[in-house]
């Protein structure tokens, strides 16, 4: 009996237990202390280095002045007159304009958003709040306007190019060969002439070698941006010619090369210098740009975290008058619409980061409580891309009934796109005729969609020797009844309510569809190796895009994105033709020429692009929409009385 | 007792052997295979982009080698005995003692040990304010329900713990938030996450200031975790509270507390001082038996609430089909619930003189 545990055990234990329980807590204090401290310290010795730089500077003011560099004028200065920072200024002029509040955002987890490495839009988004480009867009001409780069100027070489190509292709030189070969002339050059006056949140200058160093970088093959490493191939070398001149020279002659080299993100040489490929691979959160926005902790963010932005003092250009731009990790979207219901965060429906889904838009605009004290947007957004139905014209070696145009026509006549935008959509969708974003000048606005006719269809594919012998079946050429199986991945939003839509429409016209929802894994897999007959999925796009991933028949092969085997040689060459012409004005017309064959030739049905949904706090002023999506929160402002964070 | 131990670690082994084998070939035998979805944000990715992607990774990580030359790598990299690679697995030196490593996620790009490290403490820390609270709450109701068997308590009790233990968490979790964290109705907790936006400038303890009180670091913790710990715990104390009032009931009807009575003692002592340590026993099987579950975390309750937890790095690498990921999990929780089964066993002979390995 003596070793009992008894009342007094328990109480000493349950004192012991209290006492780890504090001193655990004493530990995470003391941690969060000690987070404070690291950040102080960082603060002052940043402050003790500039405090250094000034008085250097104000020493040799004294000996005799210093002499800032001048932006030197250069053959296409025409740009330098071009205020990139107008609508800023605009909206400072407004009544009421004050800087200060925060805009609280959500955004899913994200693994990393460290430069190169995040794959994700989320990852994108923060960069490009954080890392400055040499040029930028404007939101409203869709015109390149400075940034980093007061101007540029286009060397265009391609004819010579061409000429040398075609000299050796005429002696029997292969692409490779041409490739190799060391004296091919150079098809263009890019000359941007750099602002003299950007730093970096740190105080350090930006300087041309920043910007060859940001190339060489993502050339490295130990760094792991296989994805920019695809689109930067094109350029052959980046040069610096002083401190605030840089050449780009391109590999081969290619329409899109201001966008190509003037948006390359300048990382800062002296802060990433110090990292090894693999150092920096398995970072989570390196961050440090020269732009609007910083990262308290340019080193420290781990996956899971709230990235906070703060605005960077030392920011060269038109400050933006949001004090803080915050994003909370939050993974579902019901979450995220309580948290936007209850003001927790600003925005439901941030299109560069996670699209509001048509459903719980409606929602939202039935509650009046929200509607009065929010604002909400329906716009077009170019990068969301498009759905596509891809008719498999090869099965097993042998062309499959996809193979004829005339059935592919008639399954895009069978399909109501309208009803699909109305009905599953509710109307948040337009159907599209091309591969082109609608409102871009790459589209040829003259092509009519394909009408809803299910009586032309039939017609379309007794011509193809269909047979419709009256037993409600319609049977192929072959003699076996027409059926297949429409492919898509499972567990995402609305793809099931369409399948079964077009299961009932196509049921009319004698066809059975069979709906095949596959796990993810499986479906790629099934992509990959062409393996199905129908396939639905989406694309992203832009404003200006290459088509000939998808549509150029040399991307049959290797696993290549022409999954659908689609072959047609005169698109073929106007792709190749519209991707080497530089002049704009002569490439369009191309772009709408291998539009015209894409929807006389329907290698998918072009099924529609979504728009994009945003609920917006009430507080925020002047959010417009543009072309392009929503205006940059750089212009918009929270007026005095309505800011809801101090400062 | 020494003999039984060892036996037992050393048959550890060859199990978790068998397990993460048997993880591995559901995985890479299934459609689509190891790294099935490499293919990021489904699909949503520029087509020349995702494709540089695919090819890349294939190359670095020697996705498309065949099935067991990718499970003897992993094999090689966790063992403390093998050969010393590089990045890119290939060739490398023989050593009889090198640094085991949990290997690089491909699908998240970082090493997993990293990640563990960060999911980990958040998991602990869901457990250690979720176990002692359902064990108590347990312990509580089902000794309560014990004393008036037969009584309306005991039936309601018993009728409210049943429907406890059948609500699924994902509709309880779903109601608590539209309920109790939604401004049209009550807006008591935060929606999600473990942290509010503005806890780092917090102070740590609540205090008073200008404006009235601030909860400060330590509360507005506390005020995170109450929806996800009161999901955690409802489950387990319903299924406790039913375990403690049958074992107690049994012990009331034995011999030896006949024999309490007997000599006099009156009821509460016999229950306190005799019948409560003996219906322990069953409690310690069930507490071993669930530490795995509990390290492989909540997955549903991580999810609903955006708290990133051992659960939720589980369910991102089986849906990447990441091979380092799920075979390092599997690993783990396998040994967890291998040492916790042994704990169990050795417990139980600590805790009853009758029971011996011998």
């Amino acid at each position: 009996m003596e070793n009992r545990f008894g009342v007094k055990d328990l109480f000493l234990f349950l004192l012991l237990i209290v006492l780890i329980i504090m001193v655990a807590l004493a530990m995470k204090q003391y941690d969060r202390q000690y987070l404070v401290l690291q950040g102080i310290k960082d603060r002052l010795d940043n402050q003790m280095s500039e405090m250094g730089t000034l008085h250097r500077d104000v020493q040799r003011l004294q000996a005799g002045g210093v002499a800032r560099p001048a932006i030197p004028a250069t053959a296409a200065a025409t740009q330098a007159s071009v205020d990139p920072f107008i609508y800023m200024k605009q909206a400072e002029a407004m009544p009421g304009y004050t800087q200060g509040d925060w805009f609280i955002n959500a955004a899913p987890n994200s693994d990393k958003i460290t430069p190169l490495l995040s794959g994700d839009t989320f990852g994108y988004a923060v960069q490009a709040r954080v890392l400055d480009s040499l040029i930028q867009m404007d939101e409203k001409t869709l015109d390149w306007v400075p940034n980093v780069a007061v101007s540029w100027q286009v060397q265009d070489n391609t004819e010579a190019y061409f000429q040398y190509v075609r000299a050796r292709k005429a002696k029997g030189a292969t692409d490779e060969q041409i490739d190799q070969d060391p004296n091919v002339p150079w098809p263009a050059k890019v000359t941007y002439q750099l602002r003299p006056d950007v730093t970096f949140s740190d105080g350090q200058p930006l300087t041309a070698d920043d910007v060859v160093w940001s190339f060489n970088w993502t050339m490295n093959p130990n760094v792991e941006a296989p994805r920019d490493r695809a689109y930067l191939n094109k350029i052959k070398s980046v040069t610096a010619n002083g401190d605030y001149q840089v050449t780009f020279t391109m590999r081969k002659p290619y329409f899109d090369l201001l966008r190509l080299t003037g948006t390359i993100f300048i990382l800062p040489r002296h802060f990433y210098e110090k990292f090894t490929p693999e150092q920096f691979n398995a970072s989570t959160g390196l961050l440090l740009g020269s732009s609007a926005y910083r990262l308290e902790n340019p080193t420290g963010w781990t996956p899971g975290q709230t990235v906070v932005l703060i605005r960077n003092e030392r920011y060269w250009g038109e400050p933006p008058a949001l004090d803080r731009i915050v994003y909370r990790v939050i993974d579902n979207d019901l979450a995220r619409l309580t948290a936007f219901r209850n003001g927790e965060i600003d925005i439901y429906g941030d299109p560069t980061v996670y699209p509001a889904q048509a459903e719980p838009f409606k929602k939202l605009l039935g509650d009046a409580n929200v509607v009065a004290r929010t604002q909400h947007f329906v716009y077009d957004m170019p990068s969301d891309g498009y759905r596509y139905i891809a008719w498999n014209e090869q099965r097993g070696g042998k062309p499959s009934v996809f193979a004829d145009k005339r059935v592919r026509q008639a399954m895009t006549m069978l399909i109501d796109r309208e009803r699909i935008c109305r009905d599953i959509w509710h109307g948040y969708a337009e159907p599209i005729t091309g591969p082109f974003y609608p409102k871009g000048k790459q589209c040829d606005r003259n092509i009519k969609p394909w009408p809803f006719d299910v009586a032309r269809a039939k017609q379309l594919l007794q011509e193809a020797g269909f047979v419709d012998d009256g037993s409600g079946a319609l049977k192929t050429p072959d003699g076996g009844p027409f059926a297949f199986k429409l492919t898509y991945p499972s567990g995402l939003a609305n793809y099931d309510e369409i399948a079964l839509l077009l299961k009932d429409t196509f049921a009319k016209a004698g066809i059975t569809l069979i709906p095949d929802p596959l796990d993810w894994s499986v479906f790629s897999d099934r992509m990959k190796n062409r393996n199905y007959e129908a396939i639905t999925l989406n694309w992203t796009a832009g404003l200006e895009d290459d088509i000939y991933q998808m549509f150029h028949s040399s991307q049959i092969a290797d696993g290549g994105d022409n999954f659908m085997y689609y072959r047609n040689p005169e698109l073929d060459q106007w792709i190749e033709k519209a991707e080497s012409t530089l002049d704009e004005s002569k490439r369009m017309p191309m772009w709408w020429k291998c539009h015209q064959i894409l929807h006389e030739d329907q290698p998918y049905t072009f099924m529609f692009t979504r728009k994009a949904l945003t609920f917006l706090d009430g507080r925020f002023k002047n959010v417009n929409v543009l072309p392009t999506g929503l205006n940059s929160d750089g212009e918009w402002f929270v007026p005095r009385s309505a800011q809801k964070w101090e400062k | 007792m020494t003999n039984y131990i060892i036996r037992r670690i050393l048959l550890m082994f060859p199990t978790l052997l068998g397990m993460t084998l048997v993880t591995f070939l559901i995985m890479g035998l299934s459609p689509g295979g190891v790294g099935g979805t490499l293919l990021n944000a489904q699909g949503t990715m520029k087509a020349e982009a995702a494709k540089a992607q695919r090819e890349y990774l294939e190359r670095r990580f020697g996705l498309n080698k065949p099935l067991i030359v990718q499970y003897v790598r992993w094999l090689n990299e966790i063992s403390p005995v093998g050969f010393e690679t590089g990045s890119d697995q290939n060739g490398g030196t023989f050593r009889w003692l090198k640094t085991p490593d949990l290997g690089y996620s491909f699908s998240k790009g970082r090493p997993v040990a990293s990640m563990v490290a960060e999911a980990l403490p958040i998991t602990l820390l869901l457990n250690v304010v979720t176990l002692p609270i359902t064990i108590l709450i347990a312990l509580a109701a089902g000794i309560f329900a014990a004393r008036r068997k037969g009584g309306v308590i005991d039936v309601a009790s018993g009728t409210v713990l049943l429907a406890l233990w059948s609500i699924p968490t994902i509709w309880a979790g779903v109601m608590l938030i539209g309920f109790l964290a939604n401004r049209n109705y009550l807006y008591w907790f935060p929606t999600g996450g473990l942290h509010d936006t503005l806890a780092d400038s917090m102070s740590f303890l609540p205090m008073h200031g200008p404006g009235g009180w601030y909860r400060g670091w330590l509360l507005d913790t506390c005020w995170h975790l109450a929806l996800p710990v009161i999901c955690l715990t409802y489950g387990g104390f319903a299924f406790l509270a039913r375990l403690t009032r049958g074992a107690i009931l049994d012990n009331l009807a034995s011999d030896y507390a006949r024999t309490a009575r007997a000599k006099g003692l009156d009821e509460r002592t016999t229950l306190f001082r005799h019948v409560f340590r003996n219906s322990l026993l069953p409690l310690i099987t069930f507490s071993a038996g669930i530490l795995p579950a509990l390290l492989s975390g909540a997955v549903v309750v991580e999810y609903i609430f955006s708290i990133h937890g051992m659960g939720l790095l589980i369910l991102d690498g089986v849906r990447a089909r990441d091979r380092e990921l799920v075979l390092d999990e599997a690993l783990v929780v396998g040994f967890v619930g291998l040492v916790s089964y042994l704990l169990a066993d050795i417990l139980y002979a600590v805790a009853d003189p009758r029971v011996s390995y011998e």
